[in-house]
């Protein structure tokens, strides 16, 4: 059993060079190294210094994001700056753009797991928390939106003394279930496919806290044929469940947009492209997210190259796509000669919000263009970059669609500019407070990698050697 | 001995230091009953004091008592007869602004007017009103009108009472009588009232040596000296815009801040539908850009100073032509006025097509002078009028002498005399004239020089605050009074409720100095009595009507007689920084009088489109020129005083000129419109503090840019819009604001439906079928003109929110019905004005129907687009779907103020038949539901169906040009079906297939043939989309 020192040292090119071709899980040879650097986090009594530094970062933006809620609650809306004609300002940007960043985990989990790309194994868990944590963030939008947020309950299909159903062909009514059936398989998936990792960290916890509470979380888990077999059957079930929803929840959020007949919204393109938008912004994310945590717990070896490489060809793929919708929308609206459409685009490019529009074409657009080289590819640094403006570019584009074709739509006169108050601004970074508590608190007391399937992707998983990809079955 | 002190027990429980240490003056403290009482007041009292208090104790309690004993409970147990509480009764009264009445019938509802509306029978309203008067009810119920009698001495306020300004009274005015009133000055606002000048009359014979002033900003003086040059008295010019076919007016805005606008709007309507019958065509020279401007068939946009040689060289004109006769004929042939602006092609093809016009439309002509030009120039007006034969057919001549106007000479001794200290009363009869008497006066300086300086006013205002004794005047719907409207018409004013705040009418205080009658009833009966109309029968329903049927003024027929040549201005401003400036009433607050109304402070201005604050309006080349833009601030100068004051670029407004809206920049107006000791800013710009009395109409000024900014607010083009944003505007405004000239109607009707060509529209559903009332309406944009007074008709009726300058600033106004206005035309010096009024559609296919996630917006079975407050959420959805953009978000609680201590007043405004709505919802027009309802609810008690012009939405009711009709869609003969099968009517937006249910009928102009230049708005080619 060879054992390597440490492989944090290690730079990422000679991590990647040491197996040649690249293996998705480097300098670990044995199972037990995955369980050791994975657990060990949990397990240890002290995080690194950075973690607490950013907790309590991450805590001041939750407790200014309660504090803005408060005073939205007692005060109104009006403390934002929507006004008519734009009635959804940042609320509805901050929720689509979070909606979109909780795509990648259901695509990198559900997706990749039924086209059999081995190399999601590690960053799958990440991403799912991820995805999780940006639907909290998502759900809280939509829901402090309203104006009589008493009595957003009515939004569900309760029966009630007043025997009102809420209005079935709204597409705000379609994304309270597309959302919501979102958050709930994707936590499924997420909570299923943590079960037998908690259970591994249930044996070897040493205070009795720990045991008992992994211990319920681990659901009984003895690691049983039985439960192995069952537990692959589920979780290609909710696999196949989660697959139609990556498509789905984004095509509904879209429809908020497509189904109103604002010139700007009012085009059938939306779904698609919001698609590729959220898997793009989800990627960045994942990225945003994996490279620091990678570097700070260890898992160099886990989350390679290979896969920051992949991530960042994936990134350059949907930015081309959602460049392709930018386009394509231009095109539209001088092809359907409709002069309210044409307009409207004219306007988002070069009328009052062109800066909006300008910042997202190059965030989006111009920047992943980099990653055609494999230099960039492999520079961590400009990777780290480039996801942060991705994160910058599909957040302008969802102010952008919302917001530009809001200012100006079919009479001059009602025209008018939108800007935000520091409320707005300060919810929304309070949103990222609310993210990124979550997710220390995840990294501190969860598995942030999928321990039980980067064993699966691992040569020792296939001692007849390595015939095709992952095999469960 | 207290219990405290026998603390033997085991535990010992202290409450100070002093306690635990019993210090002598804790033992003094606990052996006195009252420990925080003044020290020695009841320990040493004797018993006489003891008595006295006690004796005074009683006396106050009585007295307080005493005052409820007046009051007479009645319990609707035994109600009066045919008194429903809930139900609305309505009264007849009025409303006089500068000496013209307004004949209004107001409803109230148990005893608390909530809805002021026009005077159906009343020649001069039909019904209609303008928007001063529809706020009317704010103004009443204003919170911060002054609530008692104060005795003022320097900055201290002691409340009083009339029974002490009596008491003062008697003592002074019997001293004053005794000396026949030396030393006593009355100034008094302009009135017509009878009764009020049968009072005058009276004071003067008791006090014949008392100065007294006539005074009101927006008065002019110089109209009484034109007119009596030609007419040989004080005239007034009683136009039948009806009549005539063709209408000049020299920058007399007939149909926006005229006495009579809502008469001329009526009658002017009557000639814009080509369908009935031959149109008229309006001609107008102004230098600002008015309400009657956007509605001319040709503006030109002159200087206020250049109108008089204007009207010469159309006289010269029309002498070429040899269409009238003029005494100083010979002069005027011999010496034409030339050069200058008249050089100009344009001013020349204009002339003499106008010439032209005028000449064979004689007799069926009209001409039109703004009072604030020199005297020159109103009688050469009106003697155009009568060398035109235009006298006794579309003009009448009214005998005005005994009505007075505003007397600048008076007003000048007045302070001559003051500052003397020659007076030593004054008494204000309900003016301002501190805040608005011309500035080189310095009237406030010499007012401190007066020792009894009474101030009768709604508010305590820039006059109030440094006058002896303020007096709360009544509201016009407190008391009684009477008035003549524009015609002559005796029209009467009765209270239709007790005065809030003790108030008292300007009459009941003259007869209260005068230590006569005090009853304002008992003056305005006796006047009507006087008069010789009839017995008690006839005064009751004198009353009920509201005015005397018939009554009217003595005509004046005029004479050609010779007039001196006006000021000749001929020369073309040339970039310099000294321009005209033209002192302007504002179409919201007037001359300030109407200030602190929320309503009007919000109302936006009909061509400005600004609220909450006035602007010195500009030419786009003028304000270029001088290096200004909308939002710059400029100083403006003459003689030594000036002011700062922002721009707004205006385009169309005349070059080299400036025109200043006055009634802004309040310091003591309220809490509205600015209240300086409160640290409540003013709202705009005090143009007063500019206007001196060698010019009141306009003047020339220097002006400066001073380098600074200011933020105004408008609720149309909020932010300035970019080129990409003009250029949208200007492609889609002829799809939206329909129109064309006449000859283009005459060649085919329907040419309005063919603007935008779209393939059929299909419904994916069955859609519901109509079998009952299908309600709709229609508005006429040839008649309407912009006034804005459905705005304000609308907020009084559906409780609709003031949110003031930020929130409109962030484009959170709450108005159900908006006018919009567009230019039109290349040359922004030259542009021309469409109006719109926009508000709920009530499609068919609701776009926002369709996407509130909580159906709090439904269809009703009668077609309307409801929406249901208690179930709204407040996702706004609702809002950004719809492509009118006419519904409005309560971003906050709106009717906050409701419950500020103080305002709770303000709860009676409210209409008891609409939900004031909260926090967090969505709220749009309703076309009246209420309305409907109660329809329908005296239609089902006599079983019968609604007819046609049972139900008038407030703002249909209010139009003064009859521009909005109502009613059932599936009733054939219905007015509102009638106008939706004209040629013109189209749907806005229609090809979106939301099948409005408003229609709008395209706007037709009537330009002379020989301008054919003249490009026309919008409905040029054909649209496939």
């Amino acid at each position: 059993m060879a054992k390597y020192a440490n492989v944090n040292e290690l730079s990422d090119s000679q991590l990647d060079n040491l197996l040649e071709p690249p293996a998705l899980v480097q300098n670990a040879e044995t199972f037990h190294d995955i369980t050791e650097s994975v657990c060990s986090i949990a397990e240890a009594d002290r995080m690194p210094r950075s973690w607490y530094v950013l907790f309590t970062l991450a805590l001041c933006f939750l407790g200014v994001l309660g504090a803005m809620i408060f005073h939205l609650f007692t005060t109104g809306v009006g403390v934002w700056g929507n006004n008519q004609p734009v009635a959804w300002g940042f609320p509805i940007v901050n929720f689509v753009f979070w909606v979109g960043i909780g795509h990648a985990g259901t695509l990198i989990s559900a997706v990749l797991y039924l086209f059999r790309q081995g190399w999601r194994t590690g960053i799958n868990r990440f991403s799912e928390a991820m995805t999780i944590f940006a639907v909290c963030c998502a759900g809280l939008f939509p829901a402090i939106h309203v104006g009589r947020v008493w009595v957003i309950y009515w939004v569900f299909p309760i029966p009630n003394q007043m025997d009102m159903w809420p209005n079935f062909r709204s597409p705000l009514l379609w994304d309270v279930f597309a959302v919501g059936t979102y958050f709930t398989v994707s936590l499924l998936f997420w909570y299923m496919g943590m079960v037998p990792d908690l259970a591994t960290q249930r044996d070897r916890a040493k205070t009795k806290l720990r045991q008992f509470l992994y211990g319920i979380f681990a659901l009984g888990w003895n690691g049983s044929n039985r439960h192995w077999h069952r537990y692959e059957r589920a979780y290609l079930l909710l696999a196949a469940l989660a697959t139609p929803l990556v498509l789905s929840v984004h095509s509904v959020v879209s429809f908020d947009f497509a189904v109103a007949q604002i010139p700007g919204w009012h085009t059938t393109i939306f779904p698609p492209y919001f698609v590729a938008g959220a898997i793009f912004s989800g990627f960045a994310m994942v990225l945003t997210l994996s490279i620091p945590a990678r570097a700070l717990f260890g898992f160099k070896h886990i989350i390679t190259m290979r896969h920051i490489e992949l991530m960042c060809k994936v990134i350059m793929c949907t930015g081309m796509l959602v460049g392709y919708a930018y386009a394509m929308e231009f095109f539209m609206a001088w092809y359907s000669g409709n002069r309210y459409e044409g307009f409207t685009f004219v306007n988002r490019a070069f009328g009052p919000y062109a800066w909006a529009y300008w910042t997202m074409v190059s965030c989006n657009v111009i920047s992943p263009q980099i990653f055609w080289f494999k230099r960039a590819r492999r520079c961590i640094p400009l990777i780290f970059v480039i996801s942060i403006f991705v994160n910058i570019g599909m957040w302008f584009e969802r102010f952008v669609i919302t917001v530009t074709s809001l200012n100006r739509d079919f009479l001059p006169s009602s025209w008018n500019y939108f800007s935000p108050t520091i409320v707005d601004i300060l919810t929304l970074a309070g949103s990222f407070g609310l993210f990124f508590t979550l997710f220390l608190l995840f990294c501190r007391w969860l598995p942030q990698v999928a321990i039980s399937e980067v064993k699966n992707v691992m040569p020792s998983a296939h001692p007849h050697g390595n015939h095709g990809e992952v095999n469960h079955d | 001995m207290s219990s405290l002190n026998r603390s033997e027990s085991t535990k010992h429980y202290w409450r100070s230091l002093d306690h635990l240490e019993e210090t002598p003056e804790f033992q003094e403290m606990v052996a006195k009953e009252f420990p925080a009482g003044p020290d020695g007041e009841w320990s040493d009292t004797s018993r006489r004091r003891f008595l006295q208090l006690m004796g005074a104790s009683v006396a106050l309690g009585t007295a307080s008592s005493c005052r409820w004993q007046k009051e007479t409970l009645m319990p609707f147990a035994d109600r009066p007869e045919g008194w429903v509480p809930g139900k609305p009764r309505h009264y007849s009264t009025s409303m006089e602004v500068t000496g013209v009445g307004q004949a209004l019938t107001v409803t109230s509802y148990d005893g608390r007017p909530t809805k002021i509306e026009g005077n159906q029978a009343h020649p001069s309203s039909l019904g209609a009103t303008n928007s001063w008067a529809q706020a009317g009810t704010l103004g009443l119920y204003d919170p911060d009108r002054s609530r008692g009698v104060l005795a003022l001495e320097g900055d201290k306020e002691t409340p009083s009472s009339w029974k002490s300004f009596s008491a003062f009274s008697k003592i002074e005015f019997a001293r004053l009588s005794a000396t026949q009133g030396e030393g006593l000055a009355i100034v008094a606002p302009i009135t017509s009232s009878p009764s009020f000048l049968r009072a005058r009359r009276q004071f003067q014979k008791t006090f014949p040596k008392a100065l007294w002033v006539d005074w009101e900003a927006c008065s002019y003086q110089a109209e009484a000296m034109g007119t009596e040059r030609v007419f040989g008295k004080a005239a007034r010019g009683i136009y039948d815009l009806d009549k005539a076919d063709v209408i000049l007016s020299l920058e007399d805005d007939l149909m926006g801040t005229h006495p009579n606008a809502v008469r001329h709007s009526r009658d002017f309507a009557t000639r814009r539908k080509p369908e009935d019958g031959p149109m008229n065509r309006l001609w107008v020279v102004e230098a600002n850009h008015s309400l009657t401007g956007a509605l001319a068939d040709h503006r030109f946009a002159l200087r206020s100073g250049q109108i008089g040689a204007f009207l010469v060289a159309l006289e010269a004109e029309l002498l070429k032509k040899g269409g009238i006769k003029i005494p100083e004929a010979r002069q005027l042939m011999k010496n034409p006025p030339q050069g200058g602006f008249l050089a100009k092609d344009k001013v020349k093809a204009l002339l003499k097509a106008l010439a032209q016009d005028l000449l064979q439309a004689k007799g069926k002509s009209l001409v039109a002078v703004g009072a604030h030009q020199p005297a020159e120039v109103i009688a050469r007006a009106h003697r155009l009028n009568v060398l035109l034969g235009s006298v006794g057919k579309t003009v009448t001549y009214a005998d005005v002498s005994r009505i007075p106007t505003a007397n600048l000479s008076a007003s000048t001794e007045l302070v001559a005399r003051m500052r003397q200290g020659s007076v030593q009363t004054l008494i204000t009869l309900g003016g301002n004239p501190v805040y608005d008497m011309p500035a080189d006066l310095n009237f406030a300086a010499a007012y401190g020089k007066v020792k009894n300086r009474i101030h009768l006013g709604h508010y305590l205002d820039e006059t109030g605050v440094v006058s002896t004794w303020h007096l709360p005047q009544a509201h016009f719907l407190e008391c009684w009074n009477d008035s003549l409207s524009w015609n002559g018409t005796w029209t009467l004013a009765q209270p239709t409720m007790e005065p809030l705040w003790s108030g008292r009418s300007a009459t009941e205080l003259l007869g209260l100095v005068m230590g006569g009658e005090t009853s304002g009833e008992a003056w305005v009966h006796q006047a009507w009595s006087d008069a010789g109309l009839g017995g008690e029968t006839e005064w009751r329903k004198t009353v009920q009507a509201g005015f005397v049927a018939g009554s009217s003024l003595e005509t004046l027929r005029g004479t050609s007689a010779p007039l001196p040549l006006p000021k000749m201005e001929l020369n073309i401003w040339q970039a310099s920084d000294s321009i005209e400036v033209t002192f302007a009433s504002d179409p919201s607050v007037f001359d300030g009088r109407f200030a602190n109304s929320g309503w009007l402070q919000e109302l936006p201005d009909p061509m400005t489109k600004l609220t909450w604050d006035n602007a010195a309006l500009m030419a786009p080349s003028t304000a270029s020129a001088l290096g200004l833009t909308t939002g710059s601030m400029a100083k403006f100068a003459i003689d030594d005083r000036s002011i700062e004051m922002a721009v707004y670029v205006m385009p169309g407004h005349a070059q080299g000129c400036a025109t200043l809206p006055m009634g802004y920049g309040r310091t003591d107006a309220g809490h509205v419109a600015g209240l300086v000791a409160d640290r409540v800013t003013p709202t705009g710009f005090n143009v007063f503090l500019l206007r001196g009395s060698e010019a009141l109409g306009f003047s020339l000024a220097s002006v400066q840019g001073t380098g600074e900014t200011y933020t105004l607010v408008s609720t149309q083009d909020h932010h300035i819009i970019d080129e990409i944003g003009m250029e949208g505007r200007a492609d889609r405004l002829g799809d939206l604001v329909r129109g064309g000239d006449l000859d283009e109607w005459e060649q085919q009707p329907d040419f309005a439906q063919h603007v935008v060509h779209h393939p059929p529209l299909k419904s994916l559903w069955e859609e519901h079928k109509y079998e009952g009332y299908r309600w709709g309406m229609s508005i006429d944009l040839s008649t309407c003109t912009g006034c804005s007074a459905c705005t304000i008709a609308c907020q009084s009726e559906n409780n609709i929110p003031v949110v003031g300058k930020d929130e409109v600033f962030r484009g959170r106004e709450m108005a159900w019905i908006r006018m919009d206005r567009y230019f039109t035309g290349s040359d922004p010096d030259e542009a021309e004005a469409v109006h719109q009024p926009v508000s709920c559609q009530q499609c068919e296919m609701a776009p926002c129907e369709q996407v509130c996630p909580v159906a709090a917006t439904t269809h009703t079975s009668e077609g309307l687009n409801d929406m249901v407050y208690n179930r709204c959420i407040g996702t706004r959805y609702c809002s950004n779907n719809c492509p009118y953009k006419v519904r409005r978000f309560n971003y906050f609680n709106c009717n906050l103020d409701l419950e500020e201590t103080g305002s709770e007043v303000l709860k009676l405004v409210k209409n008891p038949d609409v939900t004031v709505r909260s926090r967090g919802v969505m709220e749009k027009c309703t076309y009246c539901v209420q309305r409907i309802q109660s329809a329908r609810i005296e239609a089902h008690t006599h079983e019968q169906k609604i007819q046609d012009g049972d139900i008038t939405p407030a703002c249909a009711q209010v139009c003064p040009s009859n521009a909005i009709q109502f009613g059932d869609l599936n009733d054939k003969t219905s007015k509102v079906r009638i106008a939706h099968d004209n040629d013109r009517a189209y749907a806005m937006l229609g090809e979106l297939n939301n099948k409005p249910r408003t229609a709008f009928l395209a706007r037709i102009r009537n330009p002379h043939p020989s301008l054919a230049a003249h490009d026309s708005q919008g409905a040029g080619e054909v649209r496939h989309g």
